[in-house]
């Protein structure tokens, strides 16, 4: 049809990162020394007039490379379409911006309706900004058709393709963990794999809607997050972010079967930045947990000490649910297979019968033994119309402490 | 159409009918239209066009030959026996005699030569007014030296010995590496630095009655040596005269690298791209236009003849033993041949030719043989002590390696600077001389000599923050900035914004924004209202484009120049920020104009973005680059970097 050197018009398409604060090195000198004051005279705009020894200057620099762009980034592209001959102009001319990834090909809406057709004088340029998210990684293409037609008359078409790869900033790793009571935590490894650092802005579980999400990653001293005020997650490092979900309180009774099939906990949504506040942001999909196997019957703790003083001896209630279809006869039976805490009471006692759905309290007594962290182990339940036993081994764990200081203090005082 | 290859336009012949891209047509990278991918280099040191390149290729051939050239001559190193200030150089120079005479002469001559810098009238201006800055703070100095010195029998008593032996040097480092990991809010009161100045270094005026010259270089020239270098010191001084050889490994050699002269690139790009009647209307100074000594070198660099200045101190060098090919061999030190030596690798930074830089500095090690000491000279000093070498030399070498990406080792040489400044102040506090030998010091010259060092200190955490910065370790980057900030209450303001700027970088929007709030609530009484107006602006504008908010950046910006005027960083932010509102050609009015109208614009960085614009505007924007290099021709020197014209120069 026609020649690309017949075109009057061009087409430059420039990506717009974030521009970078640029300053020239620093190169002091007294004014005894040789060049005296020649060198610091020089004029310098990167320089600040009032801390000439400081490099970070507040000069912008416009991005001089395509540079590297991630998943969750935006990729925000300049286009300019500028007729450059001397005397005709070019009609009808239309812009369309498209991007192709390997699976889908989506139209880029340029800003102020580039696609209406507009004359184009001589030596005149139409600008567009077009700015996508980028939700898939691998190769892209930015694909712009120019259309218009000459003062003569000819219909004129051409395209320019840009490629160019996108690539993963973060590797996340999950690891669920079904705990007793319903509850269930979140682990998620978050490791920075792009080549510099970034900056951690948020990390958020969005629950689904029968959990409650508590984030564990604040701390009440300094900043409030654990991990510094800073927010810099350098290139290859990473992050452990905890997350505990429980189950919504008016839920929590009422459907405890339906509780135990959801697997779907929620979603992670991460957002980061890098140079001069360049915004990045990724949500994983639905994280799927292992769903619990506890059977036709459930031992929960209602409440539990998490620290308890050495010699002490304390009561905690279990809540023992029947999840079967049938009415249950129960027994309880108490080992010590760890010296660690000692149960207190009987075993073997009869619990008497569990109508299918329902549930009971049980007060147990265990006396501490051993400093540091006990697990409460050797809770049996017997079913005793199949003689099928229930073994509980790590229903919780209690730190045994040593006693306080303040209840020796007396003694010292008496003495 | 004379569309460039590059982007990969496509004809489209075929029409309306798509063509799976990835397949019949393969499709060209994006990243070759903008150049390389790599995001975080020097951009400078990319755009050096292939010209260039050669020249530095060029280089690395030399450095072979170079390399070649000791071996040969190892034989001949071998000093002939006679009094250590004469160590013989037989075979280099026919004009052994001449330079030896000239060096005495020069040697002689330094006291009187020294305070006679001023070269235009605008650089003497700029000595008044930094003269008059001194003069205005020294009072208010002392007075806050006087009312911390009850603090210092404190210091005093920690170092109770009268000279630094092991146990100080090694208390200091513990010092260092302390202040390394909190921005102790003490060091403030350690020393007398509350009211401490950057300009506070300058020399001592000859109005000055209280101090002569000798005491003005004792302070400036201090420096404490090594051990190993001490050693070499104390025995040359207790032996007999011309007994004394110290071994040829504890001395420093240097020699040029470069065996031809630097060319003016700018001639050469307009040599190729216009008329040889345009081209000949270039006239800047050279090497052969000047007196061939101090002064021309200063005419020089004052024109902004970087290249030529280079050359010239490789011409004086050559008399001095230490030109092309004599690294490694015996050559002689003045005063006067560190200071050209320090002018040179100064230049070559400043001319971004770190590699042949970094060649150069080798021979210089860490600045601390027994021969760069004055001591090392006595016939030819007397009894004048200290180090040859300019402080400013010693920060210069220890930042070097960071241009080459290796901060680390930039790092330990700025720290162990700072660590000597500390020494030293401690000396002066304890009521010893600078090197830690017992002195009488007056009270008035004991104040001024911590004044100096004082601030010579606050220098190396400066450049501590740059290195930072540049290797990305903003946490420490911020650290310092903070400890510079509680330290030089008078100019927190830009260092608080600093900080700001460096969370920025990292992408902490938040964090950035409570910094540059603390700017507003640190605002002295002292601060002209004015320029912190404008800093807030700046800021505020910073902030903006961190949020993505262009458009108030803008006008942010904008406000900032209505302030000042003539602010050109401003100027060039609003054009940016134009850009990214899609107003590309008001982004070129605006900084063409600029650079027309004033031609101390007519700068790298602000022509990188200039022509930045003009290439994103038109394919056909050499014309406009041409008609910016004819610009440049006229008003910039051989020093000028023509890269960020983006011209292809010939290969």
């Amino acid at each position: 049809m026609d020649n690309k050197e017949e075109h009057i018009v061009a087409l430059k398409v420039m990506r717009l990162t974030r521009p970078t604060l640029y300053s020239n090195p620093v190169v002091s000198c007294d004014p005894r020394d040789l060049p005296g004051t020649t060198l610091s005279a020089a004029p310098d705009v990167t320089r600040l007039p009032h801390l000439p020894h400081l490099q970070l200057g507040e000069m912008l620099l416009l991005p001089q490379s395509f540079g590297s762009i991630y998943l969750g980034e935006t990729f925000s592209c300049y286009l300019s379409v500028h007729n450059h001959s001397t005397g005709a102009a070019a009609c009808e001319l239309t812009v369309r911006a498209e991007l192709q990834t390997g699976s889908q090909r989506l139209t880029l809406t340029p800003t102020a309706g580039a696609d209406r057709p507009a004359s184009l004088a001589p030596a005149a340029s139409r600008d567009h900004l077009i700015q996508h998210e980028v939700k898939d990684t691998g190769a892209h293409i930015l694909v712009c058709a120019i259309n218009y037609t000459t003062e003569a008359g000819v219909n004129m078409f051409f395209r320019k393709f840009f490629k160019f790869e996108v690539l993963k900033p973060l590797d996340v790793k999950t690891k669920l963990y079904n705990g007793e009571s319903d509850e269930v935590c979140l682990e998620a490894q978050i490791q920075n794999v792009t080549p510099s650092a970034i900056c951690m802005e948020t990390v958020t579980l969005e629950p689904s809607p029968l959990f409650d999400a508590v984030d564990l990653n604040t701390s009440a001293e300094g900043d409030g997050s654990v991990f510094g005020a800073s927010g810099w997650l350098g290139p290859q490092d990473s992050r452990q972010y905890l997350f505990c979900l429980r189950p919504r309180p008016e839920l929590r009774l009422a459907s405890a079967k339906q509780l135990k099939g959801v697997t779907n906990m929620g979603k992670l949504d991460i957002t980061w930045r890098t140079n001069l506040g360049e915004r990045g942001r990724l949500q994983t999909s639905q994280l799927q947990r292992m769903a619990p196997t506890y059977g036709d019957l459930r031992l929960t703790i209602e409440d539990i000490p998490s620290v308890v003083a050495l010699d002490q001896t304390f009561t905690f209630t279990c809540r023992v649910h029947n999840a079967s279809d049938r009415t249950l006869a129960l027994a309880l039976r108490l080992e010590t297979p760890s010296a660690g805490l000692v149960w207190r009471g009987v075993s073997g006692r009869p619990l008497g019968r569990l109508a299918a759905g329902a549930s009971a309290t049980v007060p147990l007594t265990l006396t501490a033994r051993r400093l540091g962290l006990q697990p409460v182990t050797g809770v049996r339940l017997l079913d005793a119309a199949l003689n099928r036993p229930y073994d509980y081994d790590n229903l919780a764990q209690v730190f045994v402490a040593a006693p306080a200081p303040a209840e020796r203090q007396p003694e010292t005082a008496a003495c | 159409m004379a569309e460039q290859p590059g982007p990969g336009q496509q004809p489209g012949p075929e029409g309306p009918q798509q063509p799976e891209p990835g397949a019949e047509q393969p499709a060209p990278s994006l990243r070759s239209y903008f150049g390389s991918p790599k995001a975080d280099d020097d951009v400078f040191s990319r755009l050096t066009g292939p010209g260039s390149r050669s020249s530095a290729m060029m280089a690395s051939q030399v450095n072979l030959a170079q390399v070649a050239a000791p071996s040969t001559a190892g034989g001949v190193q071998v000093a002939p026996p006679g009094p250590p200030q004469l160590i013989q150089v037989p075979e280099i120079a026919p004009n052994v005699e001449e330079t030896i005479a000239h060096e005495m002469q020069e040697a002689l001559e330094y006291e009187e030569r020294r305070p006679r810098f001023s070269i235009g009238p605008e650089s003497a201006e700029e000595v008044e007014r930094e003269v008059a800055e001194v003069l205005h703070q020294l009072p208010a100095t002392a007075g806050e030296g006087a009312a911390s010195t009850p603090e210092t029998p404190e210091t005093a008593a920690t170092h109770p010995q009268p000279d630094p032996d092991f146990d100080d040097v090694t208390q200091q480092v513990e010092e260092v590496s302390l202040a390394d990991e909190a921005p102790a809010p003490v060091e403030p009161t350690r020393y007398p630095s509350g009211t401490a100045s950057l300009e506070m270094d300058l020399p001592a005026t000859p109005d000055d009655p209280s101090m002569s010259p000798a005491i003005t270089d004792r302070q400036h020239d201090a420096w404490i040596p090594s051990e190993r270098t001490q050693a070499v010191l104390d025995s040359m001084a207790h032996s007999l005269p011309g007994t004394f050889y110290p071994s040829v490994d504890s001395l420093t050699l240097p020699g040029c690298s470069l065996q031809t002269d630097l060319t003016d690139p700018v001639l050469e790009l307009m040599v190729q791209y216009m008329t040889p009647t345009e081209a000949r209307q270039r006239s800047v100074l050279t090497a052969d236009s000047v007196t061939q000594d101090d002064r021309g070198i200063r005419q020089l660099i004052q024109a902004g003849c970087y290249r030529s200045a280079v050359n010239l101190t490789g011409r004086l060098l050559t008399n001095y033993g230490q030109g092309y090919g004599r690294a490694g061999q015996l050559s002689k030190h003045t005063a006067n041949s560190v200071q050209l030596w320090f002018t040179r690798l100064a230049l070559l930074v400043r001319l971004r030719q770190f590699a042949v830089a970094e060649r150069e500095a080798q021979a210089w090690g860490d600045l601390d043989t027994a021969d760069l000491f004055f001591q090392y000279y006595p016939d030819l000093y007397g009894g004048r002590r200290g180090s040859m070498v300019p402080f400013s030399f010693r920060v210069l070498l220890a930042e070097l390696p960071r241009y080459m990406a290796h901060y680390q080792t930039s790092l330990d040489r700025l720290y162990q600077i700072h660590s000597v400044c500390q020494q030293i102040i401690s000396n002066l506090v304890a009521g010893r001389s600078e090197d830690g030998s017992p002195s009488d010091l007056s009270e008035a010259a004991r104040q001024q000599s911590l004044t100096l060092w004082n601030s010579r200190r606050l220098k190396v955490l400066f450049s501590v923050v740059n290195c930072c910065v540049g290797m990305k370790d903003y946490d420490q980057a911020i650290e310092c900035l903070s400890q510079l900030s509680a330290e030089l209450p008078r100019l927190s303001a830009g260092l608080r914004s600093a900080v700001g700027r460096v969370y920025l970088q990292l992408g902490n929007v938040a964090a950035a924004r409570a910094a540059f709030a603390s700017v507003t609530e640190a605002a002295p009484a002292g601060e002209s209202g004015h320029s912190l107006q404008c800093q807030q602006l700046i800021n505020a504008a910073l902030l903006a484009i961190g949020e993505n908010d262009f458009a108030d950046a803008q006008s942010q910006f904008e406000r900032a120049l209505e302030l000042e005027p003539q602010n050109a960083a401003v100027l060039t932010n609003v054009a940016v920020c134009l850009l990214y509102r899609g107003r590309l050609a008001a982004a070129v009015t605006l900084l063409e104009e600029a650079v027309f109208a004033r031609p101390e614009l007519l700068q790298e960085t602000v022509l990188l973005n200039l022509c930045t614009l003009y290439e994103l505007q038109t394919s056909k924007c050499n014309r406009k680059k041409v008609a910016l290099l004819a610009r440049v021709g006229q008003n910039r020197g051989d020093g000028f970097n023509v890269g960020c014209l983006k011209l292809q120069s010939a290969a």
